[in-house]
Protein backbone atom coordinates (compact mmCIF):
# COMPACT_ATOMS: atom_id res chain seq x y z
CA UNK A 1 0.00 0.00 0.00
CA UNK A 2 2.75 2.49 1.06
CA UNK A 3 4.78 1.46 -1.98
CA UNK A 4 1.78 2.09 -4.25
CA UNK A 5 1.27 5.55 -2.74
CA UNK A 6 4.97 6.34 -3.17
CA UNK A 7 4.81 5.33 -6.84
CA UNK A 8 1.66 7.29 -7.61
CA UNK A 9 2.24 11.05 -7.80
CA UNK A 10 -1.42 11.97 -7.26
CA UNK A 11 -1.76 9.64 -4.26
CA UNK A 12 1.34 11.18 -2.71
CA UNK A 13 0.02 14.70 -3.26
CA UNK A 14 -3.37 13.75 -1.84
CA UNK A 15 -1.72 12.29 1.23
CA UNK A 16 0.26 15.49 1.79
CA UNK A 17 -2.96 17.50 1.41
CA UNK A 18 -4.88 15.35 3.88
CA UNK A 19 -2.07 15.44 6.45
CA UNK A 20 -1.93 19.23 6.22
CA UNK A 21 -5.70 19.70 6.19
CA UNK A 22 -6.35 17.42 9.18
CA UNK A 23 -3.19 18.48 11.02
CA UNK A 24 -3.74 22.23 10.77
CA UNK A 25 -7.46 22.01 11.58
CA UNK A 26 -6.98 19.74 14.58
CA UNK A 27 -4.22 22.02 15.93
CA UNK A 28 -6.63 24.96 15.48
CA UNK A 29 -9.38 23.13 17.35
CA UNK A 30 -6.91 22.31 20.14
CA UNK A 31 -6.10 26.02 20.46
CA UNK A 32 -9.57 27.50 19.90
CA UNK A 33 -11.86 25.05 21.69
CA UNK A 34 -12.42 26.11 25.30
CA UNK A 35 -11.38 23.15 27.48
CA UNK A 36 -14.22 21.03 28.81
CA UNK A 37 -16.96 23.05 27.11
CA UNK A 38 -19.70 21.67 24.88
CA UNK A 39 -20.88 23.31 21.66
CA UNK A 40 -24.19 24.40 23.20
CA UNK A 41 -22.38 25.71 26.27
CA UNK A 42 -20.37 28.17 24.18
CA UNK A 43 -21.52 31.65 23.21
CA UNK A 44 -22.43 32.11 19.52
CA UNK A 45 -19.37 34.37 19.18
CA UNK A 46 -17.07 31.60 20.47
CA UNK A 47 -18.79 29.10 18.14
CA UNK A 48 -18.06 31.39 15.17
CA UNK A 49 -14.43 31.64 16.29
CA UNK A 50 -14.06 27.86 16.48
CA UNK A 51 -15.59 27.46 13.01
CA UNK A 52 -12.76 29.54 11.56
CA UNK A 53 -11.19 26.08 11.33
CA UNK A 54 -13.20 25.87 8.10
CA UNK A 55 -10.46 27.92 6.45
CA UNK A 56 -7.75 25.28 6.82
CA UNK A 57 -8.70 22.96 3.91
CA UNK A 58 -8.08 25.77 1.41
CA UNK A 59 -4.90 26.80 3.26
CA UNK A 60 -3.79 23.14 3.06
CA UNK A 61 -4.60 23.19 -0.67
CA UNK A 62 -2.34 26.22 -1.26
CA UNK A 63 0.46 24.75 0.91
CA UNK A 64 0.24 21.38 -0.88
CA UNK A 65 0.58 23.04 -4.29
CA UNK A 66 3.53 25.03 -2.97
CA UNK A 67 5.23 21.90 -1.56
CA UNK A 68 4.54 19.71 -4.59
CA UNK A 69 5.28 22.54 -7.07
CA UNK A 70 2.01 21.87 -8.90
CA UNK A 71 1.53 25.55 -9.74
CA UNK A 72 -1.36 27.85 -8.96
CA UNK A 73 -3.31 28.05 -12.21
CA UNK A 74 -6.83 29.35 -11.64
CA UNK A 75 -8.65 27.59 -14.48
CA UNK A 76 -8.30 24.51 -16.66
CA UNK A 77 -7.04 20.98 -16.04
CA UNK A 78 -5.47 20.34 -12.61
CA UNK A 79 -6.14 23.95 -11.66
CA UNK A 80 -7.44 25.44 -8.41
CA UNK A 81 -10.83 25.82 -10.19
CA UNK A 82 -11.28 29.41 -9.07
CA UNK A 83 -12.45 30.76 -12.41
CA UNK A 84 -16.05 31.74 -13.11
CA UNK A 85 -17.72 31.09 -16.45
CA UNK A 86 -21.38 31.51 -17.35
CA UNK A 87 -20.89 30.21 -20.88
CA UNK A 88 -22.59 27.01 -22.13
CA UNK A 89 -25.44 27.60 -19.64
CA UNK A 90 -23.11 27.18 -16.67
CA UNK A 91 -24.98 29.99 -14.89
CA UNK A 92 -27.64 27.35 -14.13
CA UNK A 93 -25.29 25.77 -11.56
CA UNK A 94 -24.87 29.09 -9.74
CA UNK A 95 -28.64 29.55 -9.61
CA UNK A 96 -29.10 25.95 -8.52
CA UNK A 97 -26.49 26.43 -5.78
CA UNK A 98 -28.38 29.41 -4.37
CA UNK A 99 -31.87 27.90 -4.55
CA UNK A 100 -31.48 24.16 -4.03
CA UNK A 101 -30.68 24.37 -0.27
CA UNK A 102 -33.91 26.35 0.24
CA UNK A 103 -35.86 23.57 -1.47
CA UNK A 104 -34.39 20.64 0.46
CA UNK A 105 -34.26 22.52 3.79
CA UNK A 106 -37.97 23.31 3.54
CA UNK A 107 -38.66 19.67 2.70
CA UNK A 108 -36.40 18.49 5.54
CA UNK A 109 -38.25 20.71 8.03
CA UNK A 110 -41.58 19.43 6.75
CA UNK A 111 -40.48 15.85 7.36
CA UNK A 112 -39.14 16.82 10.81
CA UNK A 113 -42.57 18.25 11.65
CA UNK A 114 -44.31 15.12 10.37
CA UNK A 115 -42.19 12.76 12.47
CA UNK A 116 -41.81 15.05 15.51
CA UNK A 117 -45.09 16.95 15.68
CA UNK A 118 -44.30 18.01 19.27
CA UNK A 119 -41.62 20.33 17.85
CA UNK A 120 -44.29 22.47 16.14
CA UNK A 121 -44.48 25.87 17.77
CA UNK A 122 -46.81 28.29 15.92
CA UNK A 123 -45.01 31.30 17.41
CA UNK A 124 -41.40 30.13 17.50
CA UNK A 125 -40.45 32.95 15.09
CA UNK A 126 -41.03 35.35 18.00
CA UNK A 127 -38.30 33.54 19.95
CA UNK A 128 -36.08 34.07 16.91
CA UNK A 129 -36.92 37.78 17.10
CA UNK A 130 -38.73 37.82 13.76
CA UNK A 131 -42.06 39.44 12.95
CA UNK A 132 -44.62 37.14 11.25
CA UNK A 133 -44.74 39.41 8.19
CA UNK A 134 -40.96 38.98 7.80
CA UNK A 135 -41.06 35.17 7.76
CA UNK A 136 -41.36 34.83 3.96
CA UNK A 137 -38.17 36.89 3.70
CA UNK A 138 -36.21 34.48 5.88
CA UNK A 139 -34.93 32.26 3.02
CA UNK A 140 -33.97 35.24 0.83
CA UNK A 141 -32.17 36.77 3.79
CA UNK A 142 -30.32 33.50 4.41
CA UNK A 143 -29.36 33.21 0.74
CA UNK A 144 -28.04 36.79 0.51
CA UNK A 145 -26.31 36.69 3.91
CA UNK A 146 -24.90 33.22 3.13
CA UNK A 147 -23.37 34.37 -0.15
CA UNK A 148 -21.91 37.58 1.32
CA UNK A 149 -20.43 35.69 4.28
CA UNK A 150 -19.25 32.73 2.23
CA UNK A 151 -15.60 32.95 3.26
CA UNK A 152 -15.93 29.93 5.60
CA UNK A 153 -17.57 27.83 2.90
CA UNK A 154 -14.83 28.91 0.49
CA UNK A 155 -12.31 27.67 3.05
CA UNK A 156 -13.80 24.18 2.97
CA UNK A 157 -14.83 23.89 -0.68
CA UNK A 158 -11.56 25.38 -1.94
CA UNK A 159 -9.89 22.36 -0.33
CA UNK A 160 -12.35 19.47 -0.54
CA UNK A 161 -13.84 20.17 -3.95
CA UNK A 162 -10.91 22.19 -5.27
CA UNK A 163 -8.22 19.60 -4.51
CA UNK A 164 -9.29 16.41 -2.75
CA UNK A 165 -12.16 15.30 -5.02
CA UNK A 166 -10.33 15.80 -8.37
CA UNK A 167 -7.39 13.82 -6.97
CA UNK A 168 -9.63 11.03 -5.61
CA UNK A 169 -11.47 10.80 -8.94
CA UNK A 170 -8.13 10.34 -10.67
CA UNK A 171 -7.24 7.49 -8.33
CA UNK A 172 -10.53 5.56 -8.34
CA UNK A 173 -14.01 5.36 -9.86
CA UNK A 174 -16.38 8.28 -9.26
CA UNK A 175 -18.66 6.26 -6.96
CA UNK A 176 -15.76 5.13 -4.77
CA UNK A 177 -14.32 8.67 -4.73
CA UNK A 178 -17.65 10.17 -3.62
CA UNK A 179 -17.96 7.60 -0.86
CA UNK A 180 -14.38 7.94 0.39
CA UNK A 181 -14.42 11.73 -0.01
CA UNK A 182 -17.58 11.96 2.10
CA UNK A 183 -16.10 9.78 4.84
CA UNK A 184 -12.87 11.84 4.94
CA UNK A 185 -14.88 15.06 5.07
CA UNK A 186 -17.10 13.65 7.83
CA UNK A 187 -14.11 12.50 9.90
CA UNK A 188 -12.55 15.95 9.55
CA UNK A 189 -15.57 17.29 11.51
CA UNK A 190 -14.95 14.76 14.33
CA UNK A 191 -13.42 17.16 16.92
CA UNK A 192 -16.46 19.45 16.88
CA UNK A 193 -18.90 16.53 16.60
CA UNK A 194 -17.30 15.22 19.81
CA UNK A 195 -18.25 18.43 21.65
CA UNK A 196 -21.83 18.35 20.34
CA UNK A 197 -21.83 20.32 17.08
CA UNK A 198 -24.86 19.39 14.90
CA UNK A 199 -26.09 16.47 17.04
CA UNK A 200 -25.61 17.56 20.66
CA UNK A 201 -24.03 15.34 23.31
CA UNK A 202 -27.08 13.64 24.73
CA UNK A 203 -27.67 10.68 22.42
CA UNK A 204 -26.99 6.97 22.57
CA UNK A 205 -23.58 6.04 21.21
CA UNK A 206 -22.16 9.55 21.69
CA UNK A 207 -19.87 10.59 20.00
CA UNK A 208 -19.34 7.67 17.58
CA UNK A 209 -22.90 7.66 16.24
CA UNK A 210 -22.58 11.43 15.69
CA UNK A 211 -19.36 10.98 13.72
CA UNK A 212 -21.03 8.24 11.65
CA UNK A 213 -24.07 10.47 11.04
CA UNK A 214 -21.78 13.29 9.95
CA UNK A 215 -20.02 10.96 7.50
CA UNK A 216 -23.38 9.96 5.97
CA UNK A 217 -24.43 13.61 5.68
CA UNK A 218 -21.07 14.52 4.12
CA UNK A 219 -21.35 11.70 1.57
CA UNK A 220 -24.77 12.98 0.47
CA UNK A 221 -23.73 16.65 0.45
CA UNK A 222 -20.47 15.66 -1.24
CA UNK A 223 -22.39 14.19 -4.21
CA UNK A 224 -24.26 17.48 -4.67
CA UNK A 225 -21.19 19.68 -4.26
CA UNK A 226 -18.91 17.56 -6.47
CA UNK A 227 -21.56 17.42 -9.20
CA UNK A 228 -21.93 21.20 -9.48
CA UNK A 229 -18.16 21.71 -9.20
CA UNK A 230 -17.49 19.27 -12.03
CA UNK A 231 -20.27 20.58 -14.26
CA UNK A 232 -19.42 24.26 -13.75
CA UNK A 233 -15.65 23.73 -13.74
CA UNK A 234 -15.43 25.99 -10.70
CA UNK A 235 -15.57 25.67 -6.92
CA UNK A 236 -17.71 28.82 -6.61
CA UNK A 237 -21.13 27.16 -7.08
CA UNK A 238 -20.11 24.66 -4.36
CA UNK A 239 -19.06 27.58 -2.14
CA UNK A 240 -22.46 29.22 -2.66
CA UNK A 241 -24.37 25.97 -2.02
CA UNK A 242 -22.37 25.21 1.11
CA UNK A 243 -22.74 28.78 2.44
CA UNK A 244 -26.48 28.93 1.78
CA UNK A 245 -26.91 25.45 3.28
CA UNK A 246 -25.13 26.59 6.45
CA UNK A 247 -27.33 29.70 6.62
CA UNK A 248 -30.33 27.30 6.76
CA UNK A 249 -32.82 28.99 4.42
CA UNK A 250 -36.31 27.87 5.41
CA UNK A 251 -39.57 29.57 6.37
CA UNK A 252 -40.48 26.55 8.49
CA UNK A 253 -37.52 27.34 10.80
CA UNK A 254 -39.89 29.89 12.31
CA UNK A 255 -42.30 27.13 13.38
CA UNK A 256 -39.91 24.49 14.74
CA UNK A 257 -38.59 24.58 18.27
CA UNK A 258 -35.26 22.72 17.94
CA UNK A 259 -35.22 21.94 21.67
CA UNK A 260 -38.43 19.91 21.30
CA UNK A 261 -37.35 17.87 18.28
CA UNK A 262 -37.44 14.27 19.45
CA UNK A 263 -35.35 11.27 18.50
CA UNK A 264 -36.12 8.65 15.88
CA UNK A 265 -34.25 5.38 16.45
CA UNK A 266 -31.92 7.26 18.77
CA UNK A 267 -31.11 9.93 16.19
CA UNK A 268 -32.26 13.55 16.05
CA UNK A 269 -35.52 14.01 14.12
CA UNK A 270 -34.11 17.00 12.21
CA UNK A 271 -31.17 14.91 11.03
CA UNK A 272 -33.62 12.22 9.79
CA UNK A 273 -35.57 14.98 8.01
CA UNK A 274 -32.40 16.24 6.33
CA UNK A 275 -31.40 12.71 5.31
CA UNK A 276 -34.81 11.91 3.81
CA UNK A 277 -34.90 15.20 1.87
CA UNK A 278 -31.35 14.84 0.55
CA UNK A 279 -31.65 11.24 -0.69
CA UNK A 280 -34.03 12.02 -3.61
CA UNK A 281 -31.88 15.02 -4.63
CA UNK A 282 -28.77 12.81 -4.63
CA UNK A 283 -30.54 10.07 -6.63
CA UNK A 284 -31.63 12.61 -9.27
CA UNK A 285 -28.07 13.98 -9.46
CA UNK A 286 -26.51 10.54 -9.83
CA UNK A 287 -28.98 9.75 -12.63
CA UNK A 288 -28.21 13.08 -14.33
CA UNK A 289 -24.50 12.34 -14.05
CA UNK A 290 -24.89 8.89 -15.56
CA UNK A 291 -27.09 10.33 -18.31
CA UNK A 292 -24.55 13.02 -19.18
CA UNK A 293 -21.74 10.41 -19.19
CA UNK A 294 -23.62 8.37 -21.78
CA UNK A 295 -24.34 11.47 -23.87
CA UNK B 1 -9.63 36.68 -18.69
CA UNK B 2 -7.48 35.12 -15.96
CA UNK B 3 -4.40 36.63 -17.65
CA UNK B 4 -5.96 40.10 -17.51
CA UNK B 5 -6.87 39.63 -13.86
CA UNK B 6 -3.33 38.48 -13.06
CA UNK B 7 -1.95 41.59 -14.81
CA UNK B 8 -4.16 43.76 -12.56
CA UNK B 9 -3.01 41.74 -9.53
CA UNK B 10 0.59 42.55 -10.46
CA UNK B 11 -0.31 46.21 -11.10
CA UNK B 12 -1.50 46.68 -7.52
CA UNK B 13 1.47 44.68 -6.16
CA UNK B 14 -1.02 42.03 -5.10
CA UNK B 15 1.47 39.56 -3.62
CA UNK B 16 2.73 42.18 -1.18
CA UNK B 17 -0.86 43.13 -0.29
CA UNK B 18 -1.81 39.48 0.32
CA UNK B 19 1.16 38.96 2.65
CA UNK B 20 0.41 42.19 4.52
CA UNK B 21 -3.22 41.11 5.04
CA UNK B 22 -2.26 37.58 6.13
CA UNK B 23 0.37 38.79 8.60
CA UNK B 24 -1.97 41.50 9.94
CA UNK B 25 -4.71 38.89 10.49
CA UNK B 26 -2.38 36.46 12.26
CA UNK B 27 -1.01 39.24 14.48
CA UNK B 28 -4.53 40.53 15.21
CA UNK B 29 -5.68 37.00 16.17
CA UNK B 30 -2.66 36.39 18.41
CA UNK B 31 -3.03 39.78 20.13
CA UNK B 32 -6.77 39.33 20.62
CA UNK B 33 -6.24 35.90 22.17
CA UNK B 34 -3.52 37.32 24.42
CA UNK B 35 -5.60 40.35 25.42
CA UNK B 36 -9.27 39.33 25.67
CA UNK B 37 -11.95 41.73 26.91
CA UNK B 38 -11.89 39.99 30.27
CA UNK B 39 -8.37 41.33 30.90
CA UNK B 40 -8.83 44.53 32.85
CA UNK B 41 -7.26 47.55 31.21
CA UNK B 42 -9.28 50.70 31.76
CA UNK B 43 -13.04 51.12 31.88
CA UNK B 44 -14.86 53.74 29.83
CA UNK B 45 -18.45 54.88 30.37
CA UNK B 46 -20.94 55.93 27.69
CA UNK B 47 -23.76 58.52 27.96
CA UNK B 48 -26.17 55.92 29.34
CA UNK B 49 -23.78 55.10 32.16
CA UNK B 50 -22.86 51.66 30.76
CA UNK B 51 -19.23 50.65 31.07
CA UNK B 52 -16.91 48.92 28.65
CA UNK B 53 -13.31 47.76 28.56
CA UNK B 54 -10.87 50.05 26.73
CA UNK B 55 -9.06 47.03 25.34
CA UNK B 56 -12.24 46.04 23.47
CA UNK B 57 -12.42 49.52 21.98
CA UNK B 58 -8.84 49.18 20.75
CA UNK B 59 -9.65 45.92 18.94
CA UNK B 60 -12.93 47.27 17.54
CA UNK B 61 -10.91 50.11 16.03
CA UNK B 62 -8.89 47.47 14.18
CA UNK B 63 -12.07 45.79 12.98
CA UNK B 64 -13.47 49.14 11.82
CA UNK B 65 -10.13 49.91 10.19
CA UNK B 66 -10.49 46.88 7.89
CA UNK B 67 -13.87 47.93 6.55
CA UNK B 68 -12.76 51.56 6.18
CA UNK B 69 -9.59 50.46 4.42
CA UNK B 70 -11.71 48.12 2.26
CA UNK B 71 -13.76 50.99 0.87
CA UNK B 72 -10.61 53.00 0.24
CA UNK B 73 -8.65 50.10 -1.32
CA UNK B 74 -11.52 49.14 -3.65
CA UNK B 75 -11.57 52.66 -5.03
CA UNK B 76 -7.84 53.28 -5.12
CA UNK B 77 -6.69 49.92 -6.46
CA UNK B 78 -9.64 49.48 -8.81
CA UNK B 79 -8.68 52.70 -10.58
CA UNK B 80 -4.94 52.07 -10.26
CA UNK B 81 -5.25 49.12 -12.65
CA UNK B 82 -6.60 51.44 -15.37
CA UNK B 83 -3.88 54.03 -14.67
CA UNK B 84 -1.29 51.23 -14.86
CA UNK B 85 -2.52 50.27 -18.37
CA UNK B 86 -2.57 53.92 -19.41
CA UNK B 87 0.92 54.65 -18.06
CA UNK B 88 2.49 51.57 -19.63
CA UNK B 89 0.54 52.02 -22.88
CA UNK B 90 -0.81 48.48 -22.50
CA UNK B 91 -4.15 48.96 -24.21
CA UNK B 92 -2.62 48.98 -27.68
CA UNK B 93 -0.69 45.81 -26.88
CA UNK B 94 -3.74 44.16 -25.29
CA UNK B 95 -5.84 44.88 -28.40
CA UNK B 96 -3.50 42.61 -30.38
CA UNK B 97 -4.25 39.68 -28.07
CA UNK B 98 -7.08 37.21 -28.76
CA UNK B 99 -9.86 38.69 -26.60
CA UNK B 100 -12.40 41.37 -27.34
CA UNK B 101 -12.65 44.86 -25.86
CA UNK B 102 -15.64 43.90 -23.75
CA UNK B 103 -13.49 41.30 -21.97
CA UNK B 104 -11.01 44.03 -21.06
CA UNK B 105 -13.79 46.16 -19.53
CA UNK B 106 -15.26 43.09 -17.78
CA UNK B 107 -11.85 42.30 -16.24
CA UNK B 108 -11.80 45.72 -14.54
CA UNK B 109 -15.28 45.22 -13.09
CA UNK B 110 -14.52 41.65 -11.96
CA UNK B 111 -11.23 42.71 -10.37
CA UNK B 112 -12.97 45.46 -8.39
CA UNK B 113 -15.69 42.95 -7.42
CA UNK B 114 -13.02 40.51 -6.18
CA UNK B 115 -11.48 43.30 -4.07
CA UNK B 116 -14.90 43.97 -2.53
CA UNK B 117 -15.39 40.25 -1.74
CA UNK B 118 -11.90 39.98 -0.23
CA UNK B 119 -12.41 42.97 2.05
CA UNK B 120 -15.91 42.04 3.19
CA UNK B 121 -14.60 38.52 3.96
CA UNK B 122 -11.59 39.90 5.78
CA UNK B 123 -13.82 42.22 7.79
CA UNK B 124 -16.11 39.30 8.78
CA UNK B 125 -13.02 37.35 9.84
CA UNK B 126 -11.75 40.18 12.05
CA UNK B 127 -15.26 40.71 13.43
CA UNK B 128 -15.46 37.04 14.49
CA UNK B 129 -11.98 37.21 16.07
CA UNK B 130 -12.78 40.45 17.89
CA UNK B 131 -16.21 39.47 19.28
CA UNK B 132 -15.10 35.98 20.38
CA UNK B 133 -13.03 37.57 23.15
CA UNK B 134 -15.29 40.50 23.95
CA UNK B 135 -15.75 41.45 27.59
CA UNK B 136 -19.00 42.54 29.16
CA UNK B 137 -20.37 46.04 28.56
CA UNK B 138 -21.70 48.26 25.80
CA UNK B 139 -18.85 47.61 23.34
CA UNK B 140 -20.51 44.47 21.92
CA UNK B 141 -23.42 46.64 20.75
CA UNK B 142 -20.93 48.98 19.10
CA UNK B 143 -19.39 46.07 17.21
CA UNK B 144 -22.83 44.96 15.98
CA UNK B 145 -23.53 48.52 14.86
CA UNK B 146 -20.30 48.64 12.85
CA UNK B 147 -21.20 45.29 11.32
CA UNK B 148 -24.63 46.53 10.22
CA UNK B 149 -22.87 49.34 8.35
CA UNK B 150 -20.26 47.12 6.70
CA UNK B 151 -22.40 45.83 3.80
CA UNK B 152 -23.92 49.26 2.94
CA UNK B 153 -20.41 50.76 3.15
CA UNK B 154 -18.89 48.25 0.71
CA UNK B 155 -22.03 48.56 -1.47
CA UNK B 156 -21.49 52.32 -1.58
CA UNK B 157 -17.85 51.80 -2.55
CA UNK B 158 -19.00 49.55 -5.41
CA UNK B 159 -21.62 52.10 -6.51
CA UNK B 160 -18.97 54.84 -6.59
CA UNK B 161 -16.84 52.52 -8.70
CA UNK B 162 -19.83 51.93 -10.99
CA UNK B 163 -19.56 55.64 -11.84
CA UNK B 164 -15.77 56.03 -11.76
CA UNK B 165 -14.80 52.94 -13.77
CA UNK B 166 -16.63 53.99 -16.97
CA UNK B 167 -15.31 57.52 -16.57
CA UNK B 168 -11.68 56.33 -16.22
CA UNK B 169 -12.02 53.81 -19.04
CA UNK B 170 -13.50 56.24 -21.51
CA UNK B 171 -12.02 59.63 -20.62
CA UNK B 172 -8.72 58.53 -19.11
CA UNK B 173 -7.27 59.39 -15.71
CA UNK B 174 -6.71 63.15 -16.01
CA UNK B 175 -10.00 64.11 -17.62
CA UNK B 176 -12.12 61.92 -15.32
CA UNK B 177 -10.32 63.20 -12.23
CA UNK B 178 -11.12 66.72 -13.40
CA UNK B 179 -14.78 65.87 -14.02
CA UNK B 180 -15.17 64.08 -10.67
CA UNK B 181 -13.51 66.90 -8.73
CA UNK B 182 -15.70 69.44 -10.58
CA UNK B 183 -18.87 67.53 -9.65
CA UNK B 184 -17.81 67.22 -6.00
CA UNK B 185 -16.93 70.94 -5.90
CA UNK B 186 -20.28 71.87 -7.47
CA UNK B 187 -22.16 69.83 -4.86
CA UNK B 188 -20.06 71.31 -2.06
CA UNK B 189 -20.69 74.85 -3.34
CA UNK B 190 -24.43 74.14 -3.65
CA UNK B 191 -24.60 72.85 -0.06
CA UNK B 192 -22.52 75.76 1.24
CA UNK B 193 -24.70 78.23 -0.71
CA UNK B 194 -27.84 76.73 0.76
CA UNK B 195 -26.41 76.86 4.28
CA UNK B 196 -25.44 80.52 3.81
CA UNK B 197 -28.42 81.92 1.90
CA UNK B 198 -31.12 79.21 1.95
CA UNK B 199 -34.18 78.87 4.14
CA UNK B 200 -32.88 76.76 7.04
CA UNK B 201 -36.26 76.73 8.77
CA UNK B 202 -37.18 73.89 6.36
CA UNK B 203 -34.78 71.65 8.28
CA UNK B 204 -36.43 72.57 11.56
CA UNK B 205 -39.86 71.67 10.16
CA UNK B 206 -38.82 68.08 9.49
CA UNK B 207 -40.84 65.88 11.81
CA UNK B 208 -38.51 63.07 12.80
CA UNK B 209 -41.23 61.30 14.72
CA UNK B 210 -43.34 61.21 11.58
CA UNK B 211 -40.41 59.72 9.65
CA UNK B 212 -39.83 57.08 12.34
CA UNK B 213 -43.55 56.24 12.34
CA UNK B 214 -43.50 55.94 8.58
CA UNK B 215 -40.47 53.64 8.76
CA UNK B 216 -42.26 51.59 11.41
CA UNK B 217 -45.38 51.27 9.28
CA UNK B 218 -43.31 50.22 6.28
CA UNK B 219 -40.99 47.89 8.21
CA UNK B 220 -41.64 45.03 5.78
CA UNK B 221 -40.64 47.11 2.78
CA UNK B 222 -37.60 48.50 4.57
CA UNK B 223 -36.42 45.02 5.60
CA UNK B 224 -36.97 43.79 2.06
CA UNK B 225 -34.95 46.75 0.79
CA UNK B 226 -32.10 46.07 3.20
CA UNK B 227 -32.04 42.39 2.20
CA UNK B 228 -32.18 43.23 -1.47
CA UNK B 229 -29.72 46.14 -1.31
CA UNK B 230 -26.66 43.98 -2.12
CA UNK B 231 -28.59 42.54 -5.08
CA UNK B 232 -29.66 46.04 -6.19
CA UNK B 233 -26.03 47.18 -5.93
CA UNK B 234 -24.90 44.23 -8.02
CA UNK B 235 -27.65 44.98 -10.57
CA UNK B 236 -26.53 48.61 -10.89
CA UNK B 237 -22.89 47.52 -11.04
CA UNK B 238 -23.72 45.14 -13.90
CA UNK B 239 -25.69 47.88 -15.67
CA UNK B 240 -22.67 50.15 -15.35
CA UNK B 241 -20.52 47.41 -16.93
CA UNK B 242 -22.91 47.09 -19.88
CA UNK B 243 -22.88 50.84 -20.49
CA UNK B 244 -19.09 51.08 -20.02
CA UNK B 245 -18.48 48.15 -22.39
CA UNK B 246 -20.68 49.70 -25.08
CA UNK B 247 -19.06 53.13 -24.80
CA UNK B 248 -15.53 51.69 -24.58
CA UNK B 249 -15.99 49.56 -27.71
CA UNK B 250 -17.40 52.59 -29.59
CA UNK B 251 -14.49 54.78 -28.43
CA UNK B 252 -11.82 52.23 -29.36
CA UNK B 253 -13.42 51.60 -32.77
CA UNK B 254 -13.43 55.37 -33.34
CA UNK B 255 -9.75 55.61 -32.31
CA UNK B 256 -8.85 52.69 -34.63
Amino acid sequence: MIKRIKENKDAKRLLIYLLLSFGLTFVWFAIALPKGQTWDGMSSEKQSFVTLGMLFPVIAHVLTRWITKEGFSMTGKDSMMLGISFQKKKWIYYLLAALLPWLYMEFANLITLLICSEAYDPEYYLVMGIDKKMLPLLPINSIVAGIIGSIGAFGEEGGWRGYMMPKLMKLMSREKALLLGGIIWGLWHAPITCIGHNFGTDYPGFPYVGILNMCVLCILMGVLLTFITEKSGSVWPAVILHAVNNASPSILNGYINPDKVGRILGTSGSWVGMLVSLIPVVVVILLLWRHSDKA
Amino acid sequence: MSGLLYKDFVAIKGKRLVWILIIATVVYTALRMAFPGTVYMDMVTNDSGETGNLIDILFITGEFGVIWMGGWVINLFGLKTIQFDEKNKLRGYLSSLPFDKKTYVASKYIFTGILAYVFISLYLLWHVICTAFMGEGFIAGLSTLIMSFSIPFISLALLIMAVELPAFLIMGKDKSNMVIISIVMLVAIAVLGYLLFGDLSVLEKINYEKILNWLDAHAFGMTLLSILSPMITLGLYYLSYRIAAKLYVRKEDWDD
